[in-house]
């Protein structure tokens, strides 16, 4: 803090302005007729200024050393407000580089998923190939039970292509790499592309698959990602739904959403795995016993895309009565 | 296969010669695949010449004519995308159709090949060889045109 110049001191002002105030006193009560003699005077208003003066001068010292002291602190609050400022900053660039070393690593680990999803493709793709090759050129040379165990191999070969995608997918979700598009979609018109894609399997089945008929606002989604939830949640009800079974489509619309409900009289799940259901490769004992060819995946990676929507998926269901999954999602996007 | 493809197969079945003037250019640097590949497409009586590298392909495309190339990703020096980038950039080359046969499969790959100007971007792992002869008659069928 600079010093004030010396003219302008407080200090200095109050002795100016008493003297100031003392003579012009002084000249006033020179002729006065209340004390004869002069000395007297001069003592008695000389003892009163100074009395006056010296109150003043204690009052208004006191005022100045708080206001050094009031400065002082300020000055310690602003020097911590700098010191506040400076540790933002460094926090805000270590934050940074924190970030951009994340995004390095969520890169550094999409290349290596893509990378090791193309390796483990490669063999596979092989075998499938080979297979085909087989099959198309010398099924001739080949007899039933030879080409029936090269079926089931080419079937194995293909779960494990799935696996890899779906391995793929979770991964992808995981590391956030997944993107999402928003396109204007009729999502009834999304089902049913979905159900056309499963048709043939549930016929294979003798399950019927319906669809309900209503009429619904476009909303704004990825139309490959959630065309996929909906092959995912329609496959698995064929899946696990006895021969003879059904699969009924239903839609709700509520004010800012709309609600896809999607039902089968399957198997169901039991209550006691109904927490593990959205985990990564979740199948029920049921499942198993069905000898249903699904990796684990498709829930859990149906899960990441509807919520990636800011949409919601739930379901209800009893073991041996079937399952009801939900599918929400908003109408409008998100801003 | 769909029913447009199933179709398209049994016209391709009676009119198995109009493709036979057709030179396919396979890049694809896997021998077990290239092989198979260039057995399914002899036998769907296409054409089909195998390089291993895009150098290669550029060498093949001096001298040679083709009809559609058909171009892995993953590849020795310059990978599939740069490939395309180059043909679309020579003005004696940049018109032929370029189908990307790749294990790339994520949605960024698919992307970037459309957007560098492939016809058709198929996932190895997800088409068999019979498809891959689908589409590529039906690019052949579109460039005829």
């Amino acid at each position: 803090m600079k010093k004030n110049h010396e003219k302008n001191s407080p200090t200095f002002q109050i002795i100016l302005s008493f003297l100031s105030l003392y003579i012009a006193i002084m000249l006033a009560l020179f002729p006065t007729e209340i004390v004869n003699d002069i000395w007297v005077q001069w003592s008695l208003i000389t003892v009163l200024f100074l009395i006056v003066f010296m109150f003043q001068f204690y009052v208004l010292n006191e005022k100045v050393k708080s206001e050094r002291e009031y400065n002082k602190k300020l000055e310690k609050v602003v020097k911590e407000q700098e010191e506040s400022a400076k540790l933002l900053i460094r926090r805000d660039t270590e934050l940074t580089q924190a970030n951009i070393r994340l995004k390095e690593l969520d890169k550094t680990k999409s290349e290596f998923v893509s990378v090791a999803a193309h390796q483990l493709r490669t063999p596979l793709v092989g075998v499938k190939w080979g297979l085909d090759s087989v099959l198309d050129n010398e099924s001739d040379h080949l007899t039933d039970k030879q080409k029936k165990i090269l079926e089931n191999i080419k079937k194995s070969n293909d779960i494990m292509i799935r696996l890899v995608a779906d391995l793929l997918k979770s991964e992808s979700m995981e590391i956030g790499a997944q993107k999402m598009r928003r396109d204007q979609v009729d999502v009834k018109n999304l089902v049913e592309d979905a159900v056309s894609y499963l048709v043939g399997r549930a016929k294979e089945k003798n399950i019927n698959i319906s669809v309900e008929n209503i009429s619904l606002p476009d909303i704004f989604i990825d139309p490959e990602r959630i065309r996929e939830v909906f092959q995912n949640l329609l496959e698995n009800s064929i899946n696990y739904t006895p021969e003879g079974g059904e699969v009924l489509v239903g839609f709700e619309r509520n004010e800012d959403s709309v609600t896809i409900k999607i039902t089968d009289t399957g198997i169901g799940i039991p209550e006691d795995r109904h927490n593990e259901v959205f985990s990564k490769f979740f199948r029920s004992d049921g499942a198993i016993k069905m000898e249903t060819q699904g990796t684990g995946l498709g829930l859990f990676v149906s899960k990441g895309i509807v919520e990636k929507h800011n949409g919601k998926i739930w379901f209800e269901s009893t073991k041996g009565l079937g399952t009801k999954f939900y599918v929400q999602l908003p109408i409008e996007v998100a801003k | 296969m769909t029913d447009e493809e199933k179709k398209l197969s049994e016209d391709n079945k009676t009119n198995s010669n109009q493709y036979s003037s057709k030179q396919i250019l396979l890049v694809e640097d896997d021998d077990f695949l290239g092989e198979l590949l260039e057995k399914k497409l002899s036998n769907s009586n296409l054409m089909v010449s195998r390089v291993k590298s895009g150098g290669e392909a550029f060498s093949f495309l001096k001298n040679n004519q083709a009809s559609l190339i058909v171009l892995d990703i993953v590849l020795p020096q310059m990978d599939g995308y740069e490939i395309l980038s180059k043909l679309k950039s020579d003005e004696d080359i940049k018109d032929i159709p370029v189908i990307f046969l790749s294990n790339l499969g994520q949605r960024y790959n698919i992307e970037k090949g459309e957007s560098l100007g492939a016809e058709e971007f198929l996932v190895k792992s997800e088409v068999s060889l019979d498809e891959i002869v689908l589409k590529i008659k039906k690019v052949l069928d579109k460039f005829s045109l």
